[in-house]
């Protein structure tokens, strides 16, 4: 608990109702430094996990010429570090991934 | 009649604490209505040590005579084209995190101290902040004037407020000192002049210092002699608020001991910023990031200071294993960074050169030809096609930090920290356990931070586009690749050298 002079209560600054009803997505790429942090994304919570992957994901891997053609449905996927399988024609606030939450892509099975 | 010259410390006595008065018009605690609500408690203001024993009349006396030798040199420095004598175009970019991460920082801390030094309730802390505050004001001041020489034949050296303010890197610093001057003073006091100055300040001068020293830059060395008496004084003052709270009541032990935890843990993180700096933006280098780690924190505070404050019931910060573990990849992290994301750093950076690798893997054996050569030979294998590796996105950041988040395990490279709170229905990722320390303690502060990445997205930058952000920090060719920049191409004029690639 803060130690203050006075009253101390602010909402959050990033708030999901900041960005609805768009959200804040990261994903991961895990085992390789390649990407040195995950990335953050601003997507609709009604667009479709494919599209998700597709429209943002894809553009991003392609930073790397050996990412660019990754399969992705090929992944393992976690969602904030739990295992997940993605319904891929689903909304992503459907199914859990929500303002904040880190997707993490583990390629290859 | 024979008059006595008043000894030093009588002179201090008269002159600095005999100046102070009882208030009668008011209550003190009117007067001075900051100092309690931290729980400290101070029973007796007299015992505050003051080694120094500095009065206004030889503070300007030292001061002074210091600028004189200051700026005669920079006048000498600017008729003899001293901006010849950097060893590489390269260099430029440490000048620019100085002036960009640092120099409003100094600022900052003259504000700040001007803050303790008007609601402190003894004379001896207020004169003390006093006197650091207007240190601080000309600090800032001389760096400006110092790099100012630069700002005439290179790019990158004329906005720096405006950058500090907006640059997404720049955050970093800029958060971690508001979040100190949003603190009570005594806090305030164990953050920045404890936990950053006395614990770090030698991680953070001797890398600029001595790397200006060693690649040419004759002014900011200049400002560095000129700085380091003042800085002696600062770590003393950091050391003496510490000593003096911890006397004064045993209930001040473990306020004291979890301020220093928190602020070692944020003060060390700014550093990192300067791990990068020394080992990939000098090019001729005097001593790796892991080096001056060893001697300047574990050999002199950790094995030196920390041995002495356990009389105390202090011991050494929290988390402080992981920073000594983070050593061995610190910097080639943190540059790696850096590069990724240079499109909008506003300096420039590059591939490290064939010797520089093999300096790293002879300085870094355990980590850098396992996992960081292999990087950057892949990121020059991409700018020998006519390329350039840039991460194509926005990265997340670190809540509390603010630095990607791009940490990995001790031991482990490649698998990153990356540690979820939850507070209020909502998640908060953390880069360490030292930020998710740092967080859960106090989340009402930091829910509030200003993370550019999240700035951008919300259209507060210029737009939510790379080009519309770039328009609002000011970008004029400042950002990006180092080689064929105009900085690059400068240099090799005023040189009049051939341009290798």
């Amino acid at each position: 608990m803060m130690r203050t002079v006075g009253t101390y209560d602010f909402a959050a600054r990033d708030r999901a109702e900041v960005f609805a009803p768009d959200q804040l997505v990261f994903v991961h790429l895990a085992g390789t430094y390649d990407f040195c942090a995950p990335a953050a994304f601003r997507a609709p919570g009604s667009m479709t996990f494919q599209e998700f992957v597709e429209q943002l994901v894809r553009p991003w891997l392609g930073s790397w010429s050996t990412w660019a053609d990754l399969d992705v449905s090929e992944a393992e996927f976690l969602l904030n570090l739990e295992p997940f399988e993605p319904a891929w024609d689903q909304a992503l606030a459907k199914q859990g991934i929500v303002h904040k939450a880190l997707l993490t892509i583990r390629p290859g099975r | 009649m024979t008059t006595r010259k008043l000894s030093t410390k009588e002179m201090y006595r008269a002159m600095v604490r005999g100046l102070d008065w009882e208030p009668s018009y008011q209550p003190s605690e009117a007067i001075f209505p900051y100092h309690t609500f931290e729980g400290i408690k101070i029973h007796d203001w007299d015992e505050w040590e003051d080694p120094f024993r500095m009065t206004v009349e030889n503070y300007w006396k030292y001061q002074a005579e210091k600028d004189r030798r200051f700026y005669a040199v920079l006048d000498g420095f600017t008729q003899g084209q001293g901006h010849l004598g950097i060893s590489d175009p390269k260099y430029l970019n440490a000048i620019k995190l100085f002036l960009q991460g640092v120099t409003p920082l100094e600022y900052m801390a003259h504000r700040a101290f001007s803050r303790v030094a008007r609601f402190m309730p003894a004379a001896a802390p207020r004169f003390a902040a006093l006197a650091q505050s207007m240190d601080e004001l000309r600090h800032a001041q001389t760096e400006i004037h110092a790099l100012s020489p630069y700002n005439r034949y290179y790019s990158g050296l004329h906005s720096m407020r405006r950058w500090h303010d907006r640059v997404w890197y720049l955050s970093v610093p800029k958060s971690f000192f508001d979040d100190a001057a949003a603190s009570g003073p005594f806090e305030f006091l164990t953050a920045i002049s404890f936990g950053f100055e006395y614990l770090l300040t030698n991680l953070l001068f001797v890398p600029f210092m001595s790397g200006a020293s060693f690649n040419g830059d004759l002014t900011t060395m200049t400002f560095g002699f000129s700085a380091q008496s003042d800085e002696s004084r600062h770590m003393t003052l950091g050391l003496e608020a510490v000593r003096f709270m911890l006397e004064q009541d045993e209930d001040n032990v473990p306020i004291v001991q979890a301020w220093i935890d928190k602020w070692f843990w944020r003060s060390y993180r700014v550093t990192a910023l300067v791990a990068a700096m020394m080992d990939y933006l000098l090019p001729r280098k005097f001593m790796s990031w892991k080096e001056a780690f060893e001697l300047y924190f574990e050999e002199q505070m950790l094995n030196g200071l920390f041995p002495d404050l356990k009389f105390y019931g202090i011991r050494p910060p929290l988390h402080v294993e992981q920073a000594v573990a983070e050593k061995e990849y610190l910097s080639h992290q943190v540059y790696w960074v850096l590069y990724s994301f240079t499109y909008a750093a506003m300096f420039h950076t590059t591939v490290p050169s064939k010797d520089e690798l093999d300096w790293f893997s002879e300085k870094y054996p355990e980590t850098f030809d396992t996992h960081f050569r292999p990087l950057w030979e892949r990121a020059r294998g991409v700018q020998e096609q006519g390329g350039r590796f840039y991460y194509l996105g926005l990265p997340q950041l670190c809540q509390v930090c603010q630095i990607p988040m791009a940490f990995t395990e001790p031991g482990n490279a490649t698998k990153h920290v990356q540690y979820r709170s939850e507070y209020k229905g909502e998640s908060y990722w953390t880069c360490s356990e030292g930020c998710k320390w740092i967080f859960e303690r106090e989340p009402e502060r930091y829910v509030q931070a200003w993370l550019p990445v999240h700035e951008i997205y919300k259209g507060n930058c210029g737009g939510p586009s790379v080009p519309e952000v770039l328009a609002w920090y000011g970008d004029e060719g400042d950002s990006g690749e180092l080689i064929g920049s105009a900085d690059w191409r400068h240099w090799h004029e005023w040189h009049g050298r051939e341009m290798e690639g």
